[in-house]
């Protein structure tokens, strides 16, 4: 691993340290208590789950006007990361959900329904990658799907929040947590921290790809080669002495 | 301008000639809604309330759900040498997008005017005055669908993975029509105008298109 | 001492983030000696 890896993994350490300090230091809340210390974690998932899925487009819209490998390698890469934040990010809002408002799943909370929409949106994303073979075809449907898959999250969150409006079911009265200044400076340390964290993964992610991919091109060269190389050109030093 | 019109409809001719022949949508998806809305009440109660009320919704599922698979019937599936050959042609691929879609919208109004009856007879929802909108809804849905099927269908032609895959992808991304058409009817059950929902699946129906037209030239190099 | 929940919302978020990242910096290693043989 070069240098650069390595202090990028300590300096994610490092700062993920930070934001468990400061999410520890922070005050509770006046009408949550300690649970919203789970904000600290389950809002800069959220907010790396959208960061994710846009830089996925933008690298999708820009292999699609210059076809550059790096762009739909950064795409990849991007949504895989941004996956997994997804999850946590739903994870986090349902264990938040349960002993605040009592239920896991909030049917009111239109953005929650945004996330997990995003969520299977973007796993069928990587299930298309892995079922073409080609890296051209590939990176093609895989650049019109992630820029599809992007535009029709702000369509999907409207369509929620206007069935909300009319469908007014059981509201749960939720109070935002009134942000204390302690609590806001926690809250910024942790966005920044996540959003290494983003970086770092993504570029792990990213060196990865290269590296199986070269991987995969000696491989497949190393299996076929040349024909004709099984013949030499005569020794004529052992024609000689002979 | 007119011959991309032309081209349009012959595709979709094409498609519609297919589909009479081989009649999956009328002998197989149609059947198949029909079983599903006869075994949700064994899940749920059949308490006649009950059905009254959450009917209109399961039939709008059931119509998106299984109305996809009318969008990936094997006779839309074209192989690299139709399409080389439709190329050759010089047809238009927005036009053959299009053609395709449309053929998939009539396909899919006939598959909601088939379950009707039986959404009808099975639940019984309470009728709205002001239905007409929700026919209107249910051909913006079908235009919708379509379009997200035929797109859908083009991202994942030739792949092994397809009958699973394309479903997956268009299931999330029809959230936005069953909205709309659900709300249509609840706000004319509400007394309530069903405008703000028709104007969403239109605005749906409107960005699937430019999608669709902008997508067509790039999935033809596929 | 922090509600149970808090902490396994904690303990879920640092540790699937490690997981995920020591994955990686696994994976890319061992195909990185790979190469070099």
């Amino acid at each position: 691993m070069t240098r650069f890896e390595k202090s990028g993994l300590w300096g994610a350490l490092a700062l993920l340290t930070a934001g468990a300090v400061v999410a520890v230091w922070s005050p509770p809340d006046a009408i949550q208590g300690d649970y919203v210390r789970i904000m600290f974690v389950h809002v800069p998932s959220a907010w790396l789950a959208f960061l994710a899925f846009g830089v996925a487009m933008a690298a999708s819209i820009t292999w699609l006007v210059k076809r550059s490998p790096t762009a739909d390698a950064v795409a990849a890469s991007s949504v895989s990361v941004g996956v997994f934040f997804t999850a946590l990010a739903l994870l986090t809002g349902m264990i938040w959900g349960r002993p605040v408002w009592g239920t896991f799943w909030d049917w009111g909370d239109a953005r929650m329904m945004t996330t997990a929409v995003m969520f299977f949106v973007y796993l069928g994303y990587l299930a298309l990658r892995r079922a073409i073979d080609d890296p051209l075809q590939r990176a093609r449907r895989s650049a019109v799907l992630g820029v599809v898959a992007f535009a029709q999250v702000p369509i999907v969150h409207f369509s929620v929040v206007w069935w909300r409006t009319l469908h007014q079911g059981p509201t749960i009265v939720r109070p935002d947590p009134t942000i204390d200044g302690r609590m806001l400076a926690a809250l910024l340390v942790n966005l920044f921290t996540f959003t290494v964290i983003y970086v770092v993964l993504v570029l792990f992610r990213l060196r990865l790809s290269s590296a199986e991919e070269s991987l995969r091109a000696r491989m497949l060269s190393a299996e076929n080669p040349l024909a004709g190389s099984a013949v030499a050109s005569p020794d004529l030093e052992v024609l000689r002495n002979a | 301008m007119n011959r991309f019109w032309l081209q349009a409809a012959e595709v979709a001719r094409k498609d519609l000639l297919i589909e009479g022949r081989a009649g999956e949508v009328l002998h197989i998806t149609i059947p198949f809604g029909a079983v599903a809305l006869l075994l949700l009440p064994l899940a749920v109660g059949t308490d006649l309330t009950l059905l009254e009320n959450i009917g209109a919704g399961l039939y709008w599922v059931i119509v998106l759900l299984f109305g996809m698979l009318v969008a990936f019937r094997q006779t839309a599936d074209e192989g690299p040498a139709q399409r080389d050959m439709l190329a050759m042609m010089m047809v238009d691929p927005v036009a053959r997008f299009a053609g395709k879609a449309g053929a998939t919208a009539a396909l899919l109004a006939l598959f909601e005017a088939a379950l009707l009856p039986v959404v009808v007879v099975l639940y019984d929802p309470v009728p709205v005055g002001g239905w007409g909108w929700v026919v209107v809804a249910g051909l913006l849905v079908a235009v919708g669908m379509a379009m997200i099927g035929t797109l859908a269908a083009s991202v994942t032609a030739g792949l092994r993975t397809r009958n699973t895959l394309a479903p997956l992808l268009v299931a999330p991304l029809s959230l936005p029509l069953l909205v709309g058409a659900t709300q249509v009817y609840n706000s004319l059950l509400g007394g309530d105008s069903p405008f703000v929902f028709l104007t969403l699946l239109v605005a749906v129906d409107l960005g699937l298109a430019i999608v669709g037209v902008l997508t067509a030239p790039i999935m033809e190099e596929t | 001492m922090p509600d149970g929940w808090v902490l396994f919302a904690y303990a879920l978020v640092y540790v699937s983030i490690l997981a995920f990242g020591s994955l990686l910096a696994r994976r890319l290693v061992a195909v990185r000696k790979r190469l070099e043989e």
